[in-house]
């Protein structure tokens, strides 16, 4: 029998350890998303700001319990993961297949989501703007909608000088809406004031501010799949509830409908109908989706404020345990 | 539209029982927690600097390192195990085994008697504290292993 000396790992403060706080991330992520998914059964399946509420906490709370547990060990363990990860080592494919999907998910979020930033065309956002009495009447015609919502300070509206068909909130300290001259041509007033109402919404929900947060959060777990899928699905949920906050507010939610379908059709539709990739068909989904529930009408109620952290601390209280 | 309480109520039902399956499910797969009294510990680097821990200076390469589960005591020591299930127990202790040994801590009593494909070395320090090797194994990688440990320092 051969004998030899122990081969000892070299001693790693717990917490600090990149592996350890990587994986503890990945596992809090992916039990906070089960959660949040279950919790959107349980609570308003067919509200979209409950769903980007919920959702949202996949990409706040892992972090923040990741904190807590570096200054206060739960005094509970629901999950010992370190002893997961020995039963996972020693099952050697499955625990290389976990390193391989947690690889593959930053180099996706590197390909589809850091590097299309980086390249993305802003040239119509570079385009000369200026007000225009369309626009004015419009956002006249929608702001009072949004102050009965406790909307105090809607940002100013310009018209782009582009043909592009593009309307959008811009900047993060003092937005602005821009709606671009080739969508100002395509629109009658009412589904004018529809698309400003769509956009005012965006700012109501805390616009790009509240967007770069999350993307920013998002980045820092770039190898937590679960981080990859609850941020798309809050940047689809938050188009959806702007959607529903809308036509709250202007009373018309099959005029906002009818703009969706005809920027749709401004942006290519037959070039987009004969593309037949996995984007296209996402876009078209999610298109379909957003249209059904405005003509559909959304059930329920966001948690608010209080109720968001009093969800974030049920969910906190959950992972806190798992260390 | 469902009453504000019941959601809650619904929020607080789904994150219990969620909660109630992960604690089930790590108590399957996961060995078992530290016997009543013993503190079970993450890895080596948290035992506390004056610990009694066996500290063995040859290890069979099968066994692996490091232990994948470490109980600790401060008035009675510190129990290694390595091999998941445990193909050896390591000990630097006093007073009487900790009872979750099982048939095993019978290895270690006067009259031993181990289960059958167990092997136990034991002695007792001058200062009280005992030392031990429990190994599935044959008795020859059993006196190898007692005998790297004995030689290890028992305090750290």
């Amino acid at each position: 029998m051969r004998i030899e000396p122990p081969r000892r790992a070299a001693p790693t403060r717990r917490g600090y350890d990149p592996r350890v706080l990587v994986s503890t991330n990945i596992a809090h992520g992916l039990l906070a998303f089960f959660w949040a998914q279950a919790a959107r059964r349980v609570l308003q399946p067919r509200c979209p700001a409950l769903a980007v509420s919920l959702v949202t906490l996949v990409l706040w709370v892992p972090p923040a319990v990741s904190l807590l547990q570096a200054l206060q060990p739960a005094p509970w363990r629901l999950l010992r993961l370190e002893g997961w990860a020995a039963a996972l080592a020693s099952m050697g494919p499955v625990s290389w297949a976990l390193v391989a999907l947690a690889v593959g998910t930053g180099l996706v979020f590197v390909a589809q989501e850091l590097v299309p930033l980086l390249m993305r065309d802003r040239a119509w956002q570079r385009a000369p703007r200026d007000a225009h009495p369309r626009l004015d009447a419009a956002r006249a015609a929608v702001v009072p909608g949004f102050q009965a919502l406790g909307v105090d300070r809607p940002p100013p509206v310009r018209c782009a000088h582009t043909r592009a068909p593009v309307a959008a909130l811009v900047g993060l300290r003092a937005p602005e809406i821009v709606v671009s001259a080739g969508l100002l041509d395509a629109l009658d007033d009412r589904q004018l004031e529809a698309l400003l109402a769509h956009e005012l919404a965006h700012a109501a929900r805390g616009g790009n501010a509240r967007l770069t947060l999350l993307w920013i959060l998002r980045a820092l777990q770039a190898l937590n799949p679960a981080a990859l899928i609850a941020f798309r699905q809050v940047v689809e949920a938050e188009e959806a509830a702007c959607d529903a906050l809308a036509a709250r507010a202007t009373g018309r939610p099959a005029d906002l409908a009818s703009v969706l379908l005809a920027v749709e059709r401004l942006d290519g539709a037959d070039r987009l109908a004969a593309d037949a990739s996995g984007q296209a068909n996402a876009r078209h989904s999610l298109l379909r989706r957003r249209v059904r529930l405005l003509l559909d009408g959304v059930a329920g109620a966001d948690l608010g404020r209080g109720g968001h952290l009093a969800a974030a601390g049920l969910l906190a209280l959950l992972l806190w345990g798992v260390a | 539209m469902k009453p504000r309480a019941l959601r809650w109520l619904g929020l607080l039902a789904l994150t219990g029982a969620l909660g109630g399956a992960l604690w089930v499910i790590d108590q399957l797969v996961v060995t078992p927690p530290a016997p009543p009294g013993w503190q079970r510990l993450a890895g080596l680097d948290a035992l506390p600097t004056a610990a009694h821990v066996p500290d063995p200076t040859l290890l069979p390469p099968t066994l692996g390192w490091p232990p994948r589960q470490i109980w600790h005591r401060t008035d009675a020591g510190t129990w290694l195990a390595l091999g998941e299930p445990p193909r050896a127990w390591l000990g630097a202790w006093r007073g009487d085994p900790p009872a979750a040994l099982g048939a095993l801590a019978a290895c270690l009593t006067a009259g031993p008697a181990c289960p059958a494909g167990w092997q136990a070395r034991s002695a007792t320090e001058a200062s009280g504290w005992r030392r031990a090797v429990l190994l599935r194994g044959d008795g020859l990688a059993a006196d190898h292993l007692f005998r790297g440990l004995r030689a290890g320092p028992v305090v750290r």
